[in-house]
This record gives structure tokens, sequence and C-alpha cells, in this order.
């Protein structure tokens, strides 16, 4: 079914715009969400609640991109879980792979700080041709695995893992440049 | 409680056209390389006035050119550790050599130029080809090129059949540690025989 139908079903609080929303999306969701988390239970509450979360917030939001939309939410609750849960990370490597461009130390529990780094993250991504968007966030949105994300890319996982560690050099330097790296 | 890189909450806000863009079915396949699984190029040179013609490596070895001369290339296939097979295809030219693979393979000359990111002997020179697309160059007295069928080699390989007994393969596939440059990232080497134990000790990997 297509987003704007599944979106309209869920405005008008139509249950079924729930079953088609989960038949659409429910593997996108689980697969973010183990991405992140070592437990499948983890992952599949964490998939659950992202339904559930959509189911409530629409309306009154009405997403123009329902992919992107569900798959925020999913990493949202997924990194809520990962908090409180300080055994199930799943792929400890892949989450201080960042640590390159930004220390984990870095705090910005200041919302203002946080939407500056979001906004120099979208403003780095959009710098990059399609492919490295790409790889980059099958790799750092959707948690795959670098050998997934060069698949995914038609690239090799060799190609990837240089790619990427190209592409973490390249965001550190231009955080760097705008103030939002330091040790 | 975990300490969350702030960048992977900061990952949740991407533009939604990026995010779904990701996961649509757009097939991102290079149409300049031709078949996919043709290697790699790779190339390199004294100096940066040494070019090596890709178009004429990726499909045959043997016609190999620097400088405009042909370059008979040494050729093998072997197992590394895991079982995968790889060929590998190494140029005799001095002072410095390079790998890379399928899905980089190179377009038109390519150019080896200083590296400004990286400026110790680990990748102080990169590869430029002329579309523009990088590469990585090891230091050595070859030129490499290496098509790996299956998955990526791990671990060290005795390469003393193609090699002539003088160099070692190495590659490095770090694991987060902070003694290396880059966290997962896979580099490799080709080194003068009996120096990979040295290097892999200097990267803070264990010989395997």
């Amino acid at each position: 079914m297509e987003d704007e139908k599944i979106t309209e079903l869920l405005t008008n609080r139509d249950q079924s715009g729930l079953a088609e929303l989960k038949a659409k999306y429910y593997r996108l969701i689980l697969k973010v969400c183990r991405g992140f988390l070592r437990s499948s239970e983890d992952a599949e509450e964490c998939a659950n609640d992202t339904l559930l979360a959509v189911w409530e917030r629409i309306p009154p939001d009405r997403p123009e991109n329902l992919t992107a939309y569900v798959c925020k939410i999913a990493r949202r609750r997924t990194i809520d879980r990962l908090r409180y849960n300080t055994a199930a990370i799943r792929n400890n490597e892949l989450l201080t792979e960042l640590d390159e461009c930004l220390p984990s130390g870095y705090s910005t529990e200041d919302e203002e700080e946080k939407a500056e780094l979001s906004e120099a993250l979208n403003e780095w991504l959009k710098s990059l041709d399609e492919r490295q968007q790409k790889l980059f966030t099958l790799r750092y949105f959707y948690m795959r695995s670098a050998k997934d994300a060069a698949k995914a890319c038609s690239i090799t996982p060799t190609a990837a893992t240089t790619a990427l560690a190209r592409l973490r050099g390249s965001l550190k330097k231009f955080l760097d440049e705008r103030g939002l790296f330091y040790e | 409680m975990n300490k969350i890189n702030p960048l992977f909450e900061a990952m949740s806000n991407i533009n939604d056209n990026i995010a779904a863009n990701a996961v649509s079915e757009k097939n991102h396949k290079r149409p300049k390389c031709g078949k996919p699984f043709l290697v790699a190029a790779a190339a390199i040179a004294l100096c940066s006035t040494i070019t090596v013609t890709a178009g004429a490596l990726l499909k045959s070895p043997a016609r190999f050119t620097v400088n405009n001369m042909a370059v008979e290339p040494y050729y093998s296939e072997y197992k590394d550790g895991l079982g995968n097979d790889i060929a590998v295809y190494v140029i005799d030219v001095p002072d410095y050599a390079l790998g890379e693979e399928e899905g980089e393979a190179a377009v038109g000359d390519i150019k080896v130029v200083p590296n400004p990111e990286y400026p110790d002997k680990w990748g102080r020179y990169m590869i430029v080809d002329e579309a523009g697309n990088e590469f990585h160059v090891g230091i050595n007295n070859k030129i490499v090129m290496y098509e790996v069928k299956g998955e990526q080699g791990i671990g060290t390989f005795d390469c003393s059949n193609f090699l002539k007994d003088e160099y070692e393969y190495v590659q490095i596939v770090s694991n987060g540690d902070e003694a290396h440059t880059y966290n997962m990232m896979q580099e490799f080497y080709f080194v003068p025989r009996g120096q990979a134990a040295e290097i892999l000790k200097e990267r803070g990997c264990p010989a395997d």
C-alpha cells in the first residue's frame, strides 16, 4: 500500500492503517533496532513500541516521508533503550566509530547544541554525493554492517570500510571547522 | 548508563530524503568500470609523473603500462586463512605500491599525489584517477593489484610464490583499538619479508 494511503488511514484512526504499517515497515524497523541491540527480544519490543508511537503520533503528525519518519522514531526508541541497558550493545565498535568525529564525552545536553550538531550533520551529508550519503546513512542511521552497506551500494566491504573511514575523517574536519569538535 | 555518541543521536534528525533514499531500491552500480568482478586498479610510481593506464589493466593485466611501456605483472592466486580465493597482480615499480579492488576500479590514468590528511608514512600518498576517485596507497616497492573472489582476506598471508620471497602481504583489520588510525579500517601492505610482525606490533595488532 502506498505511504499516503497508510498515513490517511492512520489519520482517520483506522486500525487497518496500523496493520498496513506493520506489513510494510516492520522488517525495516526491526532491522534498525537490531542494529543497536543484542537482544532480539529488546529489538522486537522496540519495534513494537515504534509502531505504537507512530499510531499515537499520527495524527496530529502528517509525515511527508513515512519511511524516514518511522525509522527515526525507531532509532530514538532504540537509543533510549540502549541508555538503560548497558549490556545490550550489540555493536559496540560501531558506536565508537563515530568517536573519531566527535568524542562520546562531548556533552550535548543543551538543546541548542544538539540542534546545531544536527544542522551541521545535515549540511555535511548534503555536501556528499548520493552514493556516499547512502553508504554513511546505511551504516550510521540504519546501523547496517559494513558488509551489508557495501552490498547495497554495489561496492566491496573493503571499499566500504575505506570510504567510511574517509567520510568520518571528512565529518571530523567539517565539525572541527565549525567549532563542534574538541577533545 | 551508556555514553552514546551525540552524533548517533544527531543522525536521528537527518534529512528525510537522505534517510529514505538509503533504503530505496535505487541501483548504485557504477557504469564506468565494466563488470563488477573486474578488479582493482592500482598504480604508482617513483613520482607523480608515472601513470598507469587503468582501462588497459582491468581486463588484461599483461597490458599494464607504466610511462607508456608495457609491463608484465606477476600473477598469482592463493587462499587466505579463511579459504577465500585471492588473485594478485604485482608490477615492479620502485618505491611505492597500492592495493585496491573491485568497486573502486580506476578510470583513465592514475596519478600519485600527496595525501594532506595523512602526512605520516601510512597513507601519505593517495591515488587519484581521471574521474577523481581516490585510492589508498601503502609503502612498497611494487604496484599491486588484487582481485578478491568472495570475501576479503583476513590476517597475514605468505606470498612468497609471487613476491619471490622478497615481500609478504599484511592485512590489518583494526577493531576500534585506539592504537589504530582508522577504527574498523582494513589496511593492506606488501612489506619486505620479515617485517610483517614488526608492523603488526607497531599497529597494535596481534599477528595470527
